[in-house]
């Protein structure tokens, strides 16, 4: 991964390329690239299209992407609306906007402030969600585990009654747990505090467990 | 296979692992996705594992972590078919296979200076095979093709080879990892390797 060729890719305004292995791709405007892509940095202002797999060490997306297979960047920054059609791997995965995955989610460590969609497993080290509407994946598992919700109450409670402004999952694991609005059929741990706002129907739990008042737990148990 | 699965809640505990070191060690491709097994129980969906592989694994790494990067480890694990290739002397030198399996090689496919990563791995399990005193020589030949001729088309995915006797005939059989077989009463199933260990134990001997 360490020797990358010198030739580099540059969009400026409109057009497309084939892919391949570069040192930069940079794209401002309206790129889209035909085949996988391994460059050591890429960086999209405006739209981008991948048609096949992208791998970077360094990725900064400003904009909207779309990201036809597999995604792997060491770091990655998403400011924008990203899709992905396979997984995105990574160490260092920040994202502030709009996120959608089809497949899983694996990283180091997982930022995540504004919305997100995961029809796998997120699977970090280290997760940071802030959510600003409805998140949803389909497991999430992890060393430490944190969600919170953005904005003020009463506007959550307000736009709560017309959709769902719930971090979603079927299950959360992971050794420290900390959850505010968040809904869950099971969520498992070492240290699990619940906070405000969730609605959870089993949790188990070894060492310590806190469960906010306005929270409803169906069913807890020490093991 | 039903009842040699663990759960999750219960592997942790028996490993002293945490959630945390599970999920690195499968993110780092230590632990097979496959063996991460999705089952509906009463509290709703649960992960189980194949005991007797997940424990042995879990075993290895403890004992191996504090010696090797996650990321040596993966390569150790990993069923793939490396770049590696071996000069035939210095595999003669280091006494992995016995003589009788290495000329049962050289008379199959001549004499080649350089061994190839997947022929290195039919001459370790033809002599594995040959060591159990189980199959004989000429039945080791029909080994030799079997996987010579076969062994790449599961393109890195873990198999099993199956050997099956039946009223003194011999024949190999590779399927793809952990599936279930049955035969006929009168067949007599001598053996089953998962390639995958013998690759691993393989690794093992060769990165002493």
């Amino acid at each position: 991964m360490n020797d990358y060729p010198s030739g580099d890719i540059q969009i400026n305004g409109i057009a497309s390329s084939n892919g391949g292995s570069f040192r930069q791709v940079s794209i401002d405007g309206m790129g889209t690239i035909h085949g996988d892509v391994t460059c050591m940095e890429f960086s999209c202002n405006g739209t981008s299209k991948v048609e096949g797999n992208l791998r970077s060490e360094r990725a900064s997306i400003n904009g909207i992407a779309k990201i036809k297979g597999a995604a792997h960047a060491d770091q990655l920054r998403i400011d924008g609306k990203v899709t992905i059609q396979g997984k995105l791997t990574g160490e260092d995965i920040q994202m502030n906007g709009h996120i959608k995955i089809h497949g899983n989610c694996e990283a180091e460590r997982f930022e995540s402030n504004g919305i997100f969609i995961i029809q796998g497993m997120l699977n970090a080290d280290i997760i940071e969600i802030t959510a600003q509407g409805g998140c949803s994946a389909h497991e999430i598992v992890g060393e430490q585990i944190t969600i919170k919700h953005a904005g003020s109450q009463f506007m959550t409670k307000l736009l709560g009654v017309f959709m769902n402004t719930h971090v979603t999952a079927t299950t959360i694991e992971g050794d420290y747990i900390s959850l505010e609005h968040a809904t869950a059929t099971v969520v498992r741990g070492g240290r699990i505090s619940i906070g405000p706002d969730c609605i959870i129907e089993r949790v188990e739990y070894k060492d310590e467990l806190h469960i906010h008042p306005s929270s409803k737990v169906k069913y807890h148990t020490q093991i | 296979m039903e009842d040699n699965l663990i759960s999750k809640k219960d592997l942790l505990e028996l490993t002293g692992i945490s959630y945390g070191q599970l999920y690195r060690w499968k993110r780092k491709d230590l632990i097979p996705e496959d063996w991460f097994i999705r089952k509906s129980t009463f509290t709703g969906q649960e992960t189980f594992f194949p005991k007797d592989k997940i424990l042995d694994r879990i075993d290895k790494i403890l004992n191996l972590k504090d010696n090797a990067s996650l990321d040596d480890l993966a390569d150790l694990f990993s069923p793939n078919l490396t770049e590696m290739a071996l000069y035939s002397a210095d595999l003669k030198k280091r006494s992995i296979v016995s003589d009788v399996s290495w000329q049962l090689l050289t008379a199959q496919f001549g004499e080649a200076e350089v061994l190839t990563y997947e022929r290195l791995i039919a001459l370790y399990v033809l002599n594995q095979m040959l060591q159990t005193g189980e199959m004989s020589l000429d039945e080791g030949r029909i080994l030799l093709q079997v996987l010579n001729d076969h062994y790449k088309k599961f393109d890195g995915k873990s198999c099993d080879l199956i050997f099956i006797r039946k009223m003194g005939v011999a024949t190999f059989l590779l399927i793809s990892g952990s599936s279930e077989v049955y035969l006929e009463d009168h067949a007599k199933l001598v053996q089953r390797i998962a390639l995958s260990n013998s690759i691993e134990a393989l690794k093992t001997r060769l990165s002493e």
